[in-house]
C-alpha cells in the first residue's frame, strides 16, 4: 500500500467539513431520491396489478333511468360482461363535523365480481344499519370501526375502513379538478342498508368488462363508442360513460400523479446532480491547487501521474460509496413511510408493499456516483497534464485576464481587494449562483403551492354567479299546477317502491297510478315541490353540454361545460351571448391559446361529433373553464329542443327533486378544492422545503468554503501583518456574503420562470387553469430563509478564518 | 574510446519564448561530472541554473544537446521512461522542502521508500539525519532545518545514484545551513550518491569536488577542486 494513504484519515480530519458537505449532499439526494422513487415505483407497480387482482372495471356507464334487461343483453353481446351496480348519493354527517358532506353508497353484492374492495381494518357490512367507509376519509376525519355516522338521515354503525378498487382516488365527479376526500366518501352497504339508506334515489350505473381485456385503448374506446351508439338506438340515455384508462379519473388519476411526479422528481434529482458535478469539480481543482507543490514533488520523485491519481481518488470514492450505502439505507428505510405517504395520505391504494427497481438505483446511486467518479477523474487529469515544474511552481491555476484586470483606484482599498476575492474565485462564484437558484427553486415551489391553490379557490368562487348552480339529470320544471306536482310524485313514489303492490296495497297502488294518467308525456317533468313564486320567478334555466377542447402543448384534452345562457340573464349580467356571440372562460382562452377570432374545435367524446365554434370574446377569472352561448344556439347544436335545459341558477336555495338533482354548486363549494389541494400536497411541500434548506447549507457551505481554503495562506499573511480576525472577515467573508446575497436576488428571475415550468408541467394532468400566481412576500421569505441559512454559513467562514495560524505564512513559505 | 563520466552533459541549450521575446537561457553547456562527485553550480539570478537542474532531472525537456546519465540520454526518453528515470536514479531536494503536510516525518520519508526497489532502511536514516526523535511529529511542529533535513531523508531513501538539490540552504540560517551542508557531505561520503547542488553560497565550493558556474546561460567555470574542507570548517 502506498505510504501516501496513510495520509487520507488525517486528510479527511483536517478536510471534515469539504467531506461531510459531500457526504451530506449524497446523503441527502439519495435519501430523497431513492425514497421517494422506491416508494413511488412500489406504488406502481401495485396499481399495475390491480386491474387483473381486483377485476377492475375496462369501463362504465351511467343511464338517465334504469336500463333495459335487453340493452343489457345487446352491449354483452358485442364482447363484454354487464355488472349492475346501482349507487346512491346521499348526506352524511357524523358528530363533530359541520360541513355538507357526501356518501356515494355502493351494494357490496355487486362488487364480488367487479372493482373489489379490501379492508383494512374492521369487516364487512352485514346489517341494514351497518357500513364501511372509505379508509381516505376516516384518515382526514379521524373516524374509527365503531363510530356512529347519519346516512341520510339514518344512524349506522361503521363496522370496517376499506378502499374500492375504481375509487383509488374519491374523485366525486369525473370533471372535478381534484379529488375529494373531506367531503366524499365511498360507503359499502348490504342490499338490505342500501334500501334502508337511500330509498328508491339512484344512480343506474353499469361496470363493464370486456371478454378481451388486452385490448388497447384505441380499440376499446371505439368499442365504447359502438356500444354508446347501440344504447341510444334501444333508447337508452347515456349520462355519462367513463374509460377506465382513458378518462376514469379515480382510477387513473393517481397513477397518473405519481407517474407524473416521478417525472418531476426525476428532473430534480438530475439537476441536484449535476449541480454536485459541478461542485466536484469546484472542490477537485481547489484541492489540486491547495496539494500543488506537493503533488510536483511526488512527480518529481518519480511518482506516476496514475499513483497520483489513484491516491486523490480515495477519498472521493470512500465518501461516494459511504454516502451511496447511506443515502440507500436512509431512503428505504426511514424515508420510505413519508414518502409512502405523498400517496397513500391522499389516495385510497391497496397495502402498501416494496419493489426493488434497478432503474431507481441506477438513476439515484449509479448515475451519482458515477458522475462523482467521472468528473473527479477527469478533473484529476486534466489538471495533471501539467508539468511537474508547473506544479512545484504553482503554475496550475487557470492565470485568466480577469486576475489582473486594473481596478479603478477611487475605489477604497477594501472595496478592490473584495473584488479581487470575487474575481479570483469567479468560477466558484458561477457555480454558487446555480446552486443558490436551485434551492431557491425548491424553497420557491414548496412555498407557493398552498398560496397559489388559495388563490385558485378564490377565482373559481368568483366564475359561481349565483348562490346555487343546480345540475339536473334530466329538465324539470320549477313551475307547474297543483295536479302536475301531484302526478309527478306518485311517479316518484312508484320508482321508490320495488313491489308497490304489496308495498302500498291494492287501494292505494291504484290511487297513485290514477294520479300518473294526468301526465303530459311530451311535457318535461315537473317538480314535486312547490318553491314558491318568487324564489321561481328569480331562478334561471340554462342548458349545458360537456366537450372536450384539444391542449396546445400535449397530445391531451380539456373537459369543459359549455353553457347555453339567457341574452338577457340576470346572473351572467356581464356576459353578452347576443347575435350568436361565443364567450370563452379566460383560463380556458389561457390553457388552450384561445383568443377572440380563433375557432375552437370541441369534441362530443360518446358521438364523436366534432363542433367548430369562433370565439368572440374572453370572459371571467383564470379558472373559469366554461365557453358561455346563447340557450337556444346550444340547444340546436346537440340537436336538443330550444327550450331544453340542464338546470337552474339561483341565488335562493331551491327544494328540487332528489332523482333529478345532478349537483348543486355554490361559491363555498370551491373551497373544498383548495382543502384538498391542502391536505394532499401540504406534507409534500413541506418535504420540499425541508429538504431545500439542509442541501442550500451544504451547497453554499462546500463552495464558499473553498474560497477561504484557497485564501487560507493570505489570511494568515494578513495576521502576520496585524490585521485582525474582524478585519479580515470583512475582506474575504463580506466579499463571499455580497456575492451570495446577490445571487439570492439575483437568481429570482430564472427561479420564477423555472417555478413557473414546474408548476404548470406538474398541474397540466389536472383539469382547469392553476394561474400561477407568486405573491412577492413569497419572494421576500426565500430571500429571508437563504440568509438566514447563509448565517450560519458565514459564522462557520469566521470561526475558520479565526483559526488560520500564524505559522502558515512562516513557515511554508514560498 | 575514453570512458563517459557518470553524468555527461554535451551541448546542451533551452531557451524560451518565441520571435523578439525569445531568450537563450542555456547556450550550449557541456561538462563530466563523476560518479560519488559532490557538485556544486554557482551563477546569479537568471543564469539558467535552475533551468540546468530542471533538465538533468528531467522535468524540462532540451531544446538540443544530450544529457547522459550512465549510459542512458535522457533528452531521447519519452515522458513514460523520465517518470522511470526520476523513480530509479533521482532524489531531489527543494529549497522549500515540500513536505507532505499531514504526514509525519516517517511517513514523508516512506513517500520515496516506496517507490524504490532498494530502499535504505528508513529506521537507519532517521538515525543518521537526526529525526529519530521527531519521526512521528508533522511538518509543521518541526524547524526549518528539521523539515530540509526530513526532505534529504525523503530524497536519499530511495538509494538514488543522482541528488538533485536546488537551494537546500537557502532558506536556513547559518547554523541550520552549516547542519545541513555538513548531513550532505556525510551522506555523499556514506552513500557515494552523486550530488549537483545548486546555490548562491559561495562557500560551499570549498567542500565540493567538482565547481560550475554558469554565466549568460554559458559555463564560465568548470574546474576540479582537489583541496577539499570539510564542511563543518566552511564560514561565510
Amino acid at each position: 500500500m502506498s505510504p501516501l494513504n496513510k495520509r487520507l484519515p488525517r486528510d479527511l480530519i483536517h478536510n471534515l467539513g469539504k467531506y461531510l458537505g459531500i457526504f451530506l449532499l449524497f446523503l441527502f439526494a439519495i435519501a430523497m431520491g431513492s425514497g421517494y422513487l422506491s416508494a413511488a415505483h412500489s406504488i406502481e407497480v401495485i396499481q399495475g396489478e390491480m386491474h387483473e387482482r381486483h377485476r377492475v372495471e375496462d369501463f362504465h356507464f351511467v343511464t338517465q333511468f334504469e336500463a333495459a334487461k335487453s340493452s343489457l343483453e345487446a352491449i354483452e353481446a358485442m364482447g363484454c360482461t354487464i355488472y349492475e351496480d346501482f349507487t346512491a348519493d346521499v348526506p352524511l354527517a357524523f358528530a363533530g363535523e359541520s360541513r355538507d358532506m357526501n356518501c356515494r353508497l355502493i351494494d357490496q353484492d355487486k362488487r364480488r365480481e367487479v372493482n373489489r374492495g379490501y379492508y383494512f381494518e374492521g369487516r364487512a357490512p352485514a346489517a341494514d344499519n351497518e357500513i364501511a367507509l372509505d379508509r381516505m376519509f376516516c384518515k382526514n376525519h379521524d373516524l374509527h370501526v365503531g363510530a356512529t355516522v347519519s346516512i341520510n338521515g339514518h344512524e349506522a354503525t361503521m363496522v370496517g375502513i376499506c378502499s374500492l378498487s375504481d375509487y383509488e382516488c374519491l374523485m366525486e365527479k369525473n370533471t372535478d379538478m381534484i379529488f375529494n376526500s373531506t367531503t366524499f366518501t365511498i360507503g359499502l352497504v348490504t342490499p338490505e342498508g342500501m334500501q334502508a339508506m337511500a330509498g328508491g334515489k339512484r344512480d343506474y350505473r353499469y361496470d363493464g368488462v370486456l371478454n378481451d381485456r388486452t385490448m388497447d385503448l384505441v380499440a376499446r374506446t371505439s368499442f365504447e363508442r359502438d356500444m354508446a351508439d347501440l344504447l341510444a338506438d334501444k333508447g337508452e340515455v347515456l349520462t355519462d360513460l367513463v374509460d377506465y384508462e382513458f378518462d376514469n379519473k379515480a382510477i387513473f388519476f393517481a397513477t397518473d400523479d405519481v407517474s407524473g411526479d416521478q417525472v418531476m422528481w426525476q428532473v430534480l434529482v438530475g439537476l441536484l446532480v449535476v449541480i454536485m458535478a459541478f461542485v466536484f469539480v469546484v472542490l477537485t481543482n481547489a484541492t489540486i491547487e491547495q496539494e500543488s507543490a506537493v503533488i510536483g514533488t511526488l512527480l518529481a520523485s518519480g511518482y506516476r501521474k496514475r499513483e497520483i491519481i489513484g491516491h486523490y481518488m480515495v477519498l472521493p470514492t470512500l465518501i461516494g460509496v459511504l454516502g451511496c450505502v447511506a443515502g440507500n439505507a436512509l431512503g428505504l428505510t426511514y424515508m420510505s413511510t413519508p414518502m409512502q405517504e405523498l400517496y397513500y395520505g391522499s389516495y385510497s391504494l391497496p397495502p402498501y408493499e416494496f419493489s426493488f427497481s434497478p432503474q431507481v438505483f441506477v438513476y439515484t446511486t449509479v448515475v451519482p456516483f458515477v458522475l462523482l467518479e467521472v468528473v473527479t477523474l477527469v478533473g484529476l487529469m486534466r489538471k495533471l497534464r501539467f508539468t511537474p515544474l508547473a506544479f512545484l511552481r504553482r503554475e496550475i491555476a487557470s492565470r485568466s485576464r480577469r486576475n489582473t484586470l486594473a481596478l479603478p483606484e477611487r475605489l477604497s482599498f477594501v472595496r478592490r481587494f473584495q473584488l479581487r476575492v470575487f474575481l479570483r474565485n469567479l468560477s466558484h462564484f458561477v457555480v454558487l449562483f446555480f446552486g443558490i437558484s436551485f434551492c431557491s427553486l425548491f424553497l420557491l415551489f414548496g412555498l407557493c403551492l398552498m398560496p397559489l391553490v388559495e388563490h385558485y379557490a378564490q377565482m373559481l368562487s368568483q366564475d359561481v354567479v349565483a348562490n346555487h348552480i343546480y345540475f339536473l339529470k334530466a329538465p324539470l320544471e320549477l313551475e307547474g299546477t297543483p295536479e302536475q306536482r301531484a302526478s309527478y310524485a306518485a311517479v316518484e313514489r312508484l320508482m321508490e317502491t320495488d313491489d308497490p303492490l304489496s308495498d302500498l296495497g291494492f287501494i292505494g297502488y291504484a290511487r297513485v297510478l290514477l294520479r300518473t294518467m294526468d301526465l303530459d308525456e311530451d311535457a318535461h317533468p315537473v317538480n314535486t315541490t312547490d318553491n314558491g313564486e318568487s324564489a321561481i320567478a328569480q331562478a334561471e334555466k340554462f342548458s349545458a353540454a360537456s366537450f372536450e377542447v384539444p391542449h396546445v402543448i400535449t397530445d391531451s384534452s380539456e373537459e369543459i361545460t359549455v353553457y347555453g345562457i339567457e341574452q338577457d340573464s340576470r346572473y351572467w349580467s356581464e356576459v353578452d351571448v347576443s347575435g350568436g356571440a361565443v364567450v370563452v372562460g379566460a383560463g380556458l382562452a389561457e390553457k388552450c391559446r384561445i383568443k377572440p377570432g380563433d375557432t375552437v374545435t370541441l369534441t362530443d367524446k360518446y358521438t364523436n361529433k366534432v363542433y367548430e365554434l369562433m370565439a368572440t370574446s374572453v370572459w371571467g377569472s383564470s379558472a373559469n373553464m366554461n365557453i358561455y352561448m346563447d340557450r337556444a344556439a346550444l340547444n340546436r347544436m346537440v340537436d336538443e329542443e330550444e327550450d331544453n335545459f340542464a338546470g337552474y341558477a339561483s341565488d335562493e336555495e331551491l327544494v328540487i327533486d332528489q332523482r333529478y338533482l345532478a349537483i348543486d354548486v355554490t361559491p363555498d363549494s370551491m373551497g373544498s378544492t383548495a382543502d384538498q389541494m391542502q391536505e394532499s400536497f401540504g406534507d409534500m411541500m413541506d418535504m420540499v422545503v425541508a429538504f431545500a434548506i439542509p442541501v442550500y447549507l451544504i451547497l453554499v457551505y462546500l463552495l464558499t468554503k473553498t474560497v477561504i481554503d484557497r485564501s487560507s495562506r493570505y489570511i494568515s499573511y494578513m495576521k502576520v501583518f496585524g490585521y485582525q480576525d474582524g478585519e479580515i472577515n470583512r475582506l474575504y467573508v463580506r466579499a463571499i456574503t455580497t456575492t451570495v446575497m446577490v445571487s439570492l436576488v439575483a437568481s429570482l428571475p430564472f427561479v420564477i420562470w423555472l417555478v413557473r415550468f414546474f408548476v404548470s408541467f406538474a398541474m397540466d394532468r389536472y383539469s382547469g387553469n392553476l394561474e400561477i400566481y407568486i405573491e412577492p412576500m413569497l419572494l421576500v421569505r426565500v430571500v429571508a430563509i437563504g440568509a438566514a441559512a447563509y448565517a450560519v454559513v458565514a459564522l462557520a467562514h469566521m470561526w475558520h478564518i479565526r483559526r488560520v495560524s500564524l505559522s502558515e505564512a512562516l513557515k511554508v513559505q514560498e | 574510446m575514453a570512458q563517459r563520466a557518470f553524468l555527461s552533459i554535451r551541448d546542451l541549450t533551452k531557451s524560451y519564448g518565441d520571435g523578439e521575446a525569445r531568450t537563450q537561457v542555456l547556450k550550449g553547456i557541456s561538462t563530466d561530472i563523476e560518479h560519488g562527485e559532490i557538485c556544486v553550480l554557482f551563477g546569479p539570478s537568471g543564469s539558467g541554473k535552475s533551468t540546468f537542474l530542471n533538465m538533468v532531472g528531467g522535468l524540462e525537456p532540451a531544446d538540443s544537446g544530450s544529457i547522459y546519465v550512465g549510459d542512458t540520454d535522457i533528452c531521447q526518453l519519452r515522458d513514460r521512461e523520465l517518470v522511470e528515470y526520476r523513480r530509479r536514479e533521482l532524489g531531489f531536494i527543494f529549497q522549500f522542502y515540500n513536505l507532505v503536510p499531514d504526514l509525519t516525518v516517517r511517513e514523508n520519508i516512506e513517500v520515496c521508500q516506496y517507490l524504490s526497489r532498494n530502499p535504505l532502511p528508513v529506521d537507519d536514516l532517521l538515525n543518521s539525519l537526526g529525526l529519530w526523535e521527531h519521526r512521528g511529529k508533522f511538518p509543521n511542529q518541526i524547524s526549518g532545518g528539521q523539515q530540509q533535513r526530513c526532505a534529504i531523508g525523503r530524497a536519499l531513501v530511495k538509494n538514488p545514484s543522482l541528488l538533485l538539490c536546488d537551494e537546500p540552504t537557502g532558506a536556513l540560517d547559518y547554523h541550520t545551513s552549516k547542519e545541513i551542508l555538513e548531513l550532505m557531505e556525510r551522506v555523499n561520503r556514506e552513500y557515494h550518491s552523486t550530488m549537483v547542488i545548486v546555490t548562491h553560497n559561495d562557500a560551499i565550493r570549498h567542500m565540493s569536488h567538482h565547481i560550475l558556474r554558469l554565466r549568460d546561460g554559458a559555463l564560465s567555470e568548470d574546474v576540479l577542486n582537489d583541496q577539499l574542507l570539510p564542511a563543518a570548517e566552511l564560514t561565510w
